[in-house]
Protein backbone atom coordinates (compact mmCIF):
# COMPACT_ATOMS: atom_id res chain seq x y z
CA UNK A 1 0.00 0.00 0.00
CA UNK A 2 3.03 2.44 0.67
CA UNK A 3 3.24 2.11 -3.34
CA UNK A 4 0.22 4.79 -3.17
CA UNK A 5 1.99 6.83 -1.09
CA UNK A 6 2.42 10.46 -2.36
CA UNK A 7 4.27 13.31 -0.63
CA UNK A 8 2.37 16.09 -0.02
CA UNK A 9 4.04 19.92 -0.09
CA UNK A 10 2.27 21.83 1.64
CA UNK A 11 1.21 19.46 4.18
CA UNK A 12 4.86 18.30 4.35
CA UNK A 13 3.80 14.40 4.72
CA UNK A 14 3.22 11.31 2.98
CA UNK A 15 -0.86 10.11 2.67
CA UNK A 16 -1.87 7.30 0.79
CA UNK A 17 -3.63 8.27 -2.46
CA UNK A 18 -6.52 5.70 -2.68
CA UNK A 19 -7.14 6.65 0.49
CA UNK A 20 -8.03 10.42 -0.49
CA UNK A 21 -10.41 9.02 -3.61
CA UNK A 22 -11.95 6.45 -1.62
CA UNK A 23 -13.09 9.09 0.87
CA UNK A 24 -13.79 11.79 -1.94
CA UNK A 25 -15.73 8.70 -3.99
CA UNK A 26 -17.76 8.62 -0.29
CA UNK A 27 -18.41 11.45 -0.47
CA UNK A 28 -19.27 12.50 -4.29
CA UNK A 29 -21.88 9.69 -3.87
CA UNK A 30 -23.75 11.21 -1.02
CA UNK A 31 -23.01 14.88 -2.60
CA UNK A 32 -24.80 14.00 -6.22
CA UNK A 33 -27.64 12.65 -4.49
CA UNK A 34 -28.69 14.78 -1.40
CA UNK A 35 -27.07 18.12 -2.82
CA UNK A 36 -24.49 18.36 -0.39
CA UNK A 37 -21.18 19.53 0.11
CA UNK A 38 -20.17 16.83 2.29
CA UNK A 39 -17.48 18.79 4.97
CA UNK A 40 -19.44 17.04 7.73
CA UNK A 41 -17.97 13.40 6.48
CA UNK A 42 -14.94 14.66 5.37
CA UNK A 43 -13.50 16.28 8.10
CA UNK A 44 -13.86 14.11 10.59
CA UNK A 45 -12.18 11.13 7.82
CA UNK A 46 -9.35 13.03 7.41
CA UNK A 47 -9.06 13.65 11.04
CA UNK A 48 -9.29 9.96 11.45
CA UNK A 49 -6.64 8.59 9.11
CA UNK A 50 -3.96 11.33 10.47
CA UNK A 51 -4.19 14.45 7.62
CA UNK A 52 -3.13 17.77 9.36
CA UNK A 53 -6.61 19.38 10.60
CA UNK A 54 -5.45 23.02 9.77
CA UNK A 55 -5.34 22.19 6.50
CA UNK A 56 -8.69 19.97 6.26
CA UNK A 57 -11.18 22.56 5.91
CA UNK A 58 -9.59 24.31 2.78
CA UNK A 59 -8.81 21.32 1.00
CA UNK A 60 -12.39 20.37 1.55
CA UNK A 61 -13.46 23.24 0.23
CA UNK A 62 -11.10 22.89 -2.74
CA UNK A 63 -12.47 19.58 -3.59
CA UNK A 64 -16.07 20.60 -2.90
CA UNK A 65 -15.75 23.72 -5.47
CA UNK A 66 -14.69 20.85 -8.47
CA UNK A 67 -16.89 18.36 -7.26
CA UNK A 68 -20.02 20.41 -7.46
CA UNK A 69 -18.94 21.31 -11.04
CA UNK A 70 -19.13 17.90 -12.11
CA UNK A 71 -22.86 17.27 -10.18
CA UNK A 72 -24.23 20.37 -11.35
CA UNK A 73 -23.34 19.84 -14.53
CA UNK A 74 -25.32 15.91 -14.63
CA UNK A 75 -27.85 17.52 -12.55
CA UNK A 76 -28.25 20.41 -14.83
CA UNK A 77 -29.03 17.78 -17.87
CA UNK A 78 -31.42 16.28 -15.81
CA UNK A 79 -33.38 19.26 -15.94
CA UNK A 80 -32.42 19.61 -11.59
CA UNK A 81 -31.22 22.78 -11.05
CA UNK A 82 -32.93 26.23 -10.97
CA UNK A 83 -30.67 28.68 -12.07
CA UNK A 84 -32.88 31.80 -11.64
CA UNK A 85 -33.00 30.35 -7.52
CA UNK A 86 -29.81 29.48 -7.15
CA UNK A 87 -28.38 33.02 -7.89
CA UNK A 88 -31.23 34.49 -5.86
CA UNK A 89 -30.70 33.05 -2.32
CA UNK A 90 -26.90 34.32 -2.44
CA UNK A 91 -28.55 37.45 -1.89
CA UNK A 92 -30.11 36.40 1.64
CA UNK A 93 -27.17 33.84 2.12
CA UNK A 94 -24.01 35.93 1.92
CA UNK A 95 -24.67 38.41 4.28
CA UNK A 96 -25.80 35.46 6.66
CA UNK A 97 -22.82 33.73 6.29
CA UNK A 98 -20.61 36.71 7.41
CA UNK A 99 -22.77 37.39 10.37
CA UNK A 100 -22.61 34.20 11.72
CA UNK A 101 -18.57 33.86 11.23
CA UNK A 102 -18.96 37.54 13.48
CA UNK A 103 -20.80 35.97 16.00
CA UNK A 104 -18.40 33.09 16.33
CA UNK A 105 -15.43 35.48 16.37
CA UNK A 106 -17.40 37.35 18.98
CA UNK A 107 -18.08 34.11 21.28
CA UNK A 108 -14.20 33.40 20.77
CA UNK A 109 -12.57 36.36 22.35
CA UNK A 110 -15.17 36.30 24.95
CA UNK A 111 -13.94 32.09 25.54
CA UNK A 112 -10.44 33.43 25.63
CA UNK A 113 -11.58 36.05 28.21
CA UNK A 114 -13.54 33.73 30.38
CA UNK A 115 -10.79 30.21 29.26
CA UNK A 116 -13.90 28.69 28.81
CA UNK A 117 -14.45 26.48 25.20
CA UNK A 118 -17.64 28.65 24.27
CA UNK A 119 -16.98 28.10 20.54
CA UNK A 120 -16.93 24.46 21.03
CA UNK A 121 -19.56 24.47 22.94
CA UNK A 122 -22.19 26.72 21.20
CA UNK A 123 -20.91 25.01 17.41
CA UNK A 124 -21.42 21.43 18.88
CA UNK A 125 -24.74 22.27 20.48
CA UNK A 126 -26.23 23.90 18.12
CA UNK A 127 -25.09 20.86 15.36
CA UNK A 128 -26.62 18.73 17.36
CA UNK A 129 -30.19 20.83 17.92
CA UNK A 130 -30.03 21.16 14.27
CA UNK A 131 -29.16 17.64 12.46
CA UNK A 132 -31.08 15.47 15.32
CA UNK A 133 -33.85 17.58 15.12
CA UNK A 134 -33.74 17.86 10.91
CA UNK A 135 -33.63 14.53 11.24
CA UNK A 136 -36.15 13.25 13.33
CA UNK A 137 -38.73 15.78 11.76
CA UNK A 138 -37.99 14.11 8.14
CA UNK A 139 -38.55 10.92 9.56
CA UNK A 140 -41.85 12.67 10.95
CA UNK A 141 -42.80 13.58 7.20
CA UNK A 142 -42.18 10.44 5.55
CA UNK A 143 -43.65 7.83 7.89
CA UNK A 144 -46.77 10.08 9.45
CA UNK A 145 -47.61 13.33 7.77
CA UNK A 146 -47.01 11.72 4.16
CA UNK A 147 -49.60 9.13 4.65
CA UNK A 148 -52.29 12.12 6.03
CA UNK A 149 -51.85 13.56 2.86
CA UNK A 150 -52.62 10.44 1.14
CA UNK A 151 -55.46 9.27 3.19
CA UNK A 152 -56.82 12.96 2.49
CA UNK A 153 -56.45 12.84 -1.14
CA UNK A 154 -58.73 9.66 -1.32
CA UNK A 155 -61.34 10.60 0.75
CA UNK A 156 -64.31 12.15 -1.55
CA UNK A 157 -65.40 15.65 -0.86
CA UNK A 158 -62.08 16.18 0.54
CA UNK A 159 -61.27 20.33 1.41
CA UNK A 160 -57.45 20.94 0.40
CA UNK A 161 -56.19 22.38 3.48
CA UNK A 162 -53.21 25.29 2.84
CA UNK A 163 -50.15 24.15 3.74
CA UNK A 164 -46.99 26.10 5.07
CA UNK A 165 -45.97 26.67 1.90
CA UNK A 166 -49.03 27.90 0.49
CA UNK A 167 -49.29 30.01 3.02
CA UNK A 168 -45.72 31.19 2.67
CA UNK A 169 -46.31 31.48 -1.05
CA UNK A 170 -49.58 33.67 0.22
CA UNK A 171 -47.18 36.90 0.60
CA UNK A 172 -46.82 38.72 -2.24
CA UNK A 173 -44.80 41.68 -1.65
CA UNK A 174 -42.04 41.85 -4.00
CA UNK A 175 -43.13 38.86 -5.42
CA UNK A 176 -40.91 36.49 -7.85
CA UNK A 177 -41.08 34.10 -9.95
CA UNK A 178 -39.07 30.56 -10.07
CA UNK A 179 -41.29 28.51 -13.66
CA UNK A 180 -38.49 25.95 -13.27
CA UNK A 181 -39.12 24.96 -9.29
CA UNK A 182 -43.47 25.40 -10.63
CA UNK A 183 -43.24 28.49 -8.20
CA UNK A 184 -46.01 31.28 -9.69
CA UNK A 185 -44.99 33.54 -7.14
CA UNK A 186 -42.99 34.28 -3.84
CA UNK A 187 -42.18 37.33 -1.84
CA UNK A 188 -38.38 37.83 -2.41
CA UNK A 189 -38.34 39.11 1.12
CA UNK A 190 -39.44 35.24 1.95
CA UNK A 191 -36.24 34.15 -0.10
CA UNK A 192 -34.02 36.61 1.42
CA UNK A 193 -34.87 35.38 5.08
CA UNK A 194 -34.63 31.66 4.72
CA UNK A 195 -31.44 31.57 2.98
CA UNK A 196 -30.16 34.62 5.41
CA UNK A 197 -30.67 32.08 8.48
CA UNK A 198 -29.42 29.20 6.10
CA UNK A 199 -26.51 31.36 5.38
CA UNK A 200 -25.84 32.29 9.25
CA UNK A 201 -26.07 28.43 10.00
CA UNK A 202 -23.09 27.92 7.51
CA UNK A 203 -21.03 30.74 8.84
CA UNK A 204 -21.67 29.97 12.39
CA UNK A 205 -20.81 26.02 11.74
CA UNK A 206 -18.22 26.37 9.41
CA UNK A 207 -19.52 24.31 7.12
CA UNK A 208 -21.27 25.05 3.29
CA UNK A 209 -24.90 24.37 5.01
CA UNK A 210 -26.20 21.87 2.34
CA UNK A 211 -27.31 19.79 4.73
CA UNK A 212 -29.62 22.56 6.02
CA UNK A 213 -30.42 24.41 2.70
CA UNK A 214 -31.86 21.49 0.99
CA UNK A 215 -34.49 20.56 3.12
CA UNK A 216 -35.13 24.68 3.74
CA UNK A 217 -35.66 24.39 -0.38
CA UNK A 218 -38.09 21.64 -0.02
CA UNK A 219 -40.00 22.56 3.39
CA UNK A 220 -39.79 26.13 3.21
CA UNK A 221 -39.28 26.91 -0.32
CA UNK A 222 -41.60 23.97 -1.82
CA UNK A 223 -38.91 22.95 -4.63
CA UNK A 224 -39.39 19.61 -5.40
CA UNK A 225 -37.00 17.36 -4.39
CA UNK A 226 -34.99 16.26 -7.17
CA UNK A 227 -35.09 19.65 -8.21
CA UNK A 228 -33.59 20.84 -4.87
CA UNK A 229 -31.12 18.59 -4.84
CA UNK A 230 -29.59 19.80 -7.90
CA UNK A 231 -30.13 23.23 -7.42
CA UNK A 232 -28.25 23.21 -3.77
CA UNK A 233 -25.21 21.74 -5.53
CA UNK A 234 -25.39 25.04 -7.77
CA UNK A 235 -25.12 26.51 -4.86
CA UNK A 236 -22.65 24.59 -3.05
CA UNK A 237 -20.50 25.04 -6.52
CA UNK A 238 -21.05 29.28 -5.69
CA UNK A 239 -19.81 28.87 -2.39
CA UNK A 240 -17.51 26.30 -2.78
CA UNK A 241 -15.21 29.09 -5.07
CA UNK A 242 -15.52 31.50 -2.47
CA UNK A 243 -14.19 29.11 0.70
CA UNK A 244 -11.80 27.42 -1.80
CA UNK A 245 -10.22 30.90 -2.40
CA UNK A 246 -10.52 32.51 1.12
CA UNK A 247 -8.79 29.24 2.87
CA UNK A 248 -6.49 28.89 0.26
CA UNK A 249 -5.60 32.68 0.79
CA UNK A 250 -5.36 31.46 4.48
CA UNK A 251 -2.71 28.66 3.67
CA UNK A 252 -5.00 26.03 4.72
CA UNK A 253 -5.37 24.07 1.40
CA UNK A 254 -3.39 21.22 0.22
CA UNK A 255 -3.95 21.60 -3.41
CA UNK A 256 -2.26 17.45 -4.35
CA UNK A 257 -4.72 16.12 -1.74
CA UNK A 258 -7.81 18.01 -3.13
CA UNK A 259 -6.91 17.12 -6.82
CA UNK A 260 -7.24 13.23 -5.91
CA UNK A 261 -10.08 13.69 -3.92
CA UNK A 262 -11.66 15.53 -6.90
CA UNK A 263 -11.15 12.37 -8.96
CA UNK A 264 -12.87 9.74 -6.77
CA UNK A 265 -15.58 12.49 -6.09
CA UNK A 266 -16.19 13.16 -9.51
CA UNK A 267 -16.90 9.38 -10.20
CA UNK A 268 -18.55 9.20 -7.00
CA UNK A 269 -20.62 11.95 -8.08
CA UNK A 270 -21.89 10.07 -11.49
CA UNK A 271 -22.87 7.30 -9.45
CA UNK A 272 -25.36 10.03 -6.87
CA UNK A 273 -26.48 12.15 -9.57
CA UNK A 274 -28.35 9.45 -11.69
CA UNK A 275 -28.84 7.51 -8.81
CA UNK A 276 -31.78 10.09 -8.21
CA UNK A 277 -33.64 9.68 -11.10
CA UNK A 278 -34.36 6.08 -9.40
CA UNK A 279 -35.47 6.85 -6.20
CA UNK A 280 -38.46 8.97 -5.42
CA UNK A 281 -38.44 12.40 -3.84
CA UNK A 282 -39.74 10.77 -0.49
CA UNK A 283 -37.25 8.25 -0.57
CA UNK A 284 -34.75 10.75 -1.05
CA UNK A 285 -36.03 12.70 2.41
CA UNK A 286 -35.62 9.61 3.89
CA UNK A 287 -32.06 8.73 3.41
CA UNK A 288 -31.48 11.98 4.25
CA UNK A 289 -32.89 12.29 7.65
CA UNK A 290 -30.95 8.72 8.39
CA UNK A 291 -27.72 10.39 7.10
CA UNK A 292 -28.46 13.69 9.45
CA UNK A 293 -29.51 11.54 12.43
CA UNK A 294 -26.17 9.72 12.91
CA UNK A 295 -24.41 13.04 12.13
CA UNK A 296 -26.03 14.20 14.99
CA UNK A 297 -25.37 10.85 17.13
CA UNK A 298 -21.81 11.86 15.98
CA UNK A 299 -21.44 15.36 17.42
CA UNK A 300 -23.17 13.89 20.69
CA UNK A 301 -20.23 11.66 21.39
CA UNK A 302 -18.02 14.69 20.24
CA UNK A 303 -19.37 16.56 22.99
CA UNK A 304 -19.25 13.88 25.38
CA UNK A 305 -15.72 13.89 24.49
CA UNK A 306 -15.38 17.79 25.77
CA UNK A 307 -17.12 16.90 28.71
CA UNK A 308 -15.94 13.82 29.79
CA UNK A 309 -11.84 14.00 28.50
CA UNK A 310 -12.20 10.41 26.54
CA UNK A 311 -10.31 10.13 23.36
CA UNK A 312 -12.19 6.66 23.15
CA UNK A 313 -15.26 8.73 22.42
CA UNK A 314 -13.61 11.19 19.85
CA UNK A 315 -12.85 8.47 17.71
CA UNK A 316 -15.92 6.68 18.07
CA UNK A 317 -17.25 9.96 16.91
CA UNK A 318 -15.29 9.73 13.99
CA UNK A 319 -16.25 6.04 12.70
CA UNK A 320 -20.19 6.78 13.38
CA UNK A 321 -19.89 9.27 11.01
CA UNK A 322 -17.60 7.54 8.44
CA UNK A 323 -19.67 4.22 8.94
CA UNK A 324 -22.59 5.56 8.31
CA UNK A 325 -21.60 7.65 5.23
CA UNK A 326 -20.00 3.90 3.92
CA UNK A 327 -23.10 2.29 4.36
CA UNK A 328 -25.28 5.32 3.27
CA UNK A 329 -23.28 4.85 -0.08
CA UNK A 330 -23.62 1.32 -0.26
CA UNK A 331 -27.42 1.76 -0.18
CA UNK A 332 -27.47 4.20 -2.87
CA UNK A 333 -25.18 2.03 -4.95
CA UNK A 334 -27.28 -0.68 -4.31
CA UNK A 335 -30.44 0.99 -5.40
CA UNK A 336 -29.21 2.27 -8.53
CA UNK A 337 -27.97 -0.80 -9.37
CA UNK A 338 -31.24 -3.04 -8.82
CA UNK A 339 -33.57 0.07 -10.38
CA UNK A 340 -31.25 0.15 -13.55
CA UNK A 341 -31.19 -3.60 -14.18
CA UNK A 342 -35.44 -3.40 -13.99
CA UNK A 343 -35.63 -0.39 -16.05
CA UNK A 344 -33.19 -2.17 -18.81
CA UNK A 345 -35.21 -5.51 -18.30
CA UNK A 346 -38.62 -3.41 -19.30
CA UNK A 347 -36.94 -1.82 -22.00
CA UNK A 348 -35.84 -5.33 -23.24
CA UNK A 349 -39.68 -6.39 -22.24
CA UNK A 350 -40.49 -3.54 -24.93
CA UNK A 351 -42.22 -1.80 -21.93
CA UNK B 1 -29.04 47.98 -23.49
CA UNK B 2 -32.95 47.93 -22.64
CA UNK B 3 -34.28 47.98 -18.65
CA UNK B 4 -35.12 44.58 -18.62
CA UNK B 5 -32.05 43.45 -19.82
CA UNK B 6 -30.09 45.03 -16.92
CA UNK B 7 -32.66 43.54 -14.61
CA UNK B 8 -32.14 40.27 -15.70
CA UNK B 9 -28.48 40.41 -15.24
CA UNK B 10 -28.50 42.67 -12.25
CA UNK B 11 -28.10 39.49 -9.60
CA UNK B 12 -25.48 38.35 -11.80
CA UNK B 13 -23.83 41.64 -11.08
CA UNK B 14 -24.40 41.93 -7.65
CA UNK B 15 -23.10 38.95 -6.41
CA UNK B 16 -19.96 39.05 -9.06
CA UNK B 17 -18.91 42.57 -8.47
CA UNK B 18 -20.24 43.89 -4.93
CA UNK B 19 -21.33 40.68 -3.05
CA UNK B 20 -18.41 38.14 -3.42
CA UNK B 21 -15.59 40.64 -3.26
CA UNK B 22 -17.42 42.95 -0.32
CA UNK B 23 -17.19 38.81 1.55
CA UNK B 24 -14.07 38.33 0.92
CA UNK B 25 -12.80 41.21 2.28
CA UNK B 26 -15.19 41.04 5.34
CA UNK B 27 -14.48 37.40 5.62
CA UNK B 28 -10.51 37.66 6.16
CA UNK B 29 -9.29 37.65 9.43
CA UNK B 30 -6.03 37.70 10.85
CA UNK B 31 -6.95 34.72 13.44
CA UNK B 32 -7.83 32.91 10.10
CA UNK B 33 -4.64 32.80 8.55
CA UNK B 34 -1.94 30.22 8.77
CA UNK B 35 1.44 31.93 8.97
CA UNK B 36 3.59 28.52 7.87
CA UNK B 37 6.15 28.74 5.92
CA UNK B 38 7.17 25.09 3.83
CA UNK B 39 10.73 24.05 3.79
CA UNK B 40 11.26 23.92 0.09
CA UNK B 41 14.86 22.28 0.49
CA UNK B 42 13.55 18.94 -0.58
CA UNK B 43 11.27 19.88 -3.49
CA UNK B 44 11.53 20.35 -7.60
CA UNK B 45 9.56 20.64 -9.95
CA UNK B 46 5.86 22.27 -10.12
CA UNK B 47 5.64 21.19 -6.21
CA UNK B 48 8.43 23.56 -5.48
CA UNK B 49 6.56 26.01 -7.31
CA UNK B 50 3.43 25.68 -5.93
CA UNK B 51 5.30 25.62 -2.38
CA UNK B 52 7.12 28.86 -3.04
CA UNK B 53 3.64 30.73 -4.27
CA UNK B 54 2.48 29.46 -1.48
CA UNK B 55 4.87 30.85 1.07
CA UNK B 56 5.65 34.27 -0.36
CA UNK B 57 2.57 35.15 -2.31
CA UNK B 58 -0.84 34.00 -0.58
CA UNK B 59 -3.13 36.08 -2.77
CA UNK B 60 -1.36 34.28 -5.79
CA UNK B 61 -1.28 30.96 -4.46
CA UNK B 62 -5.21 31.17 -4.04
CA UNK B 63 -6.17 31.96 -7.14
CA UNK B 64 -3.68 28.68 -8.57
CA UNK B 65 -6.01 26.85 -6.48
CA UNK B 66 -9.25 28.11 -7.45
CA UNK B 67 -8.49 28.20 -11.21
CA UNK B 68 -7.10 24.79 -10.72
CA UNK B 69 -10.06 22.95 -8.99
CA UNK B 70 -12.56 24.61 -11.42
CA UNK B 71 -10.83 23.68 -14.42
CA UNK B 72 -10.68 20.19 -13.00
CA UNK B 73 -13.77 19.98 -12.49
CA UNK B 74 -14.83 21.53 -15.41
CA UNK B 75 -12.59 18.79 -17.61
CA UNK B 76 -13.52 15.98 -15.74
CA UNK B 77 -17.32 16.95 -16.40
CA UNK B 78 -16.82 17.13 -20.04
CA UNK B 79 -15.09 13.97 -20.34
CA UNK B 80 -17.69 12.02 -18.48
CA UNK B 81 -20.04 13.35 -21.30
CA UNK B 82 -18.08 12.35 -23.95
CA UNK B 83 -17.48 8.75 -22.43
CA UNK B 84 -21.33 8.37 -20.93
CA UNK B 85 -22.48 9.17 -24.54
CA UNK B 86 -20.16 6.87 -26.12
CA UNK B 87 -21.57 4.13 -24.02
CA UNK B 88 -24.65 4.76 -24.33
CA UNK B 89 -25.30 5.73 -21.14
CA UNK B 90 -26.43 9.89 -21.71
CA UNK B 91 -29.01 11.00 -18.63
CA UNK B 92 -31.86 12.87 -20.15
CA UNK B 93 -34.38 15.17 -18.35
CA UNK B 94 -36.76 13.65 -15.49
CA UNK B 95 -39.81 13.97 -14.42
CA UNK B 96 -39.97 14.84 -10.68
CA UNK B 97 -42.06 12.97 -8.39
CA UNK B 98 -42.02 13.26 -4.57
Amino acid sequence: MDMFNVYLPIAQMEFNVLLLMAIGFCVGVLGGFFGVGGAWIVTPALNIFGFPMPLAIGTDFAHIFGKSIVATRKHGKMGNVDWKLGITTMVGTVPGVWIGAQLIMYLDKLGKQSGQDIVGSSVRWTYIIMLLGLGIFMSYDYFVLRKKKEAKKLQPGAVHEKSLIDKIRAWKFLAISYPKSNIESISILIVFAVFFFCGFISGFLGVGGGFIRMPSLVYLIGVPTALAVGTDLFIVMLDGAYGCFLYSFYGRTELLAAVFMLFGASIGAQIGVTAVKYIRGYGIRLLFAIMVFFAGISVVLKQMDSIMNSPGLKTASGWVIMGSASVMCLIIIIRLIVSARKEIQQKKAGL
Amino acid sequence: MKFNDIKSILPWIIILFVLFPLSFFLGVEKEGLLNVRVDTSDLEGIRLWLTNLYNDHRFLFAVVVTLTMATVGITIAFLTDIILKVLGLEVSKIQHHE
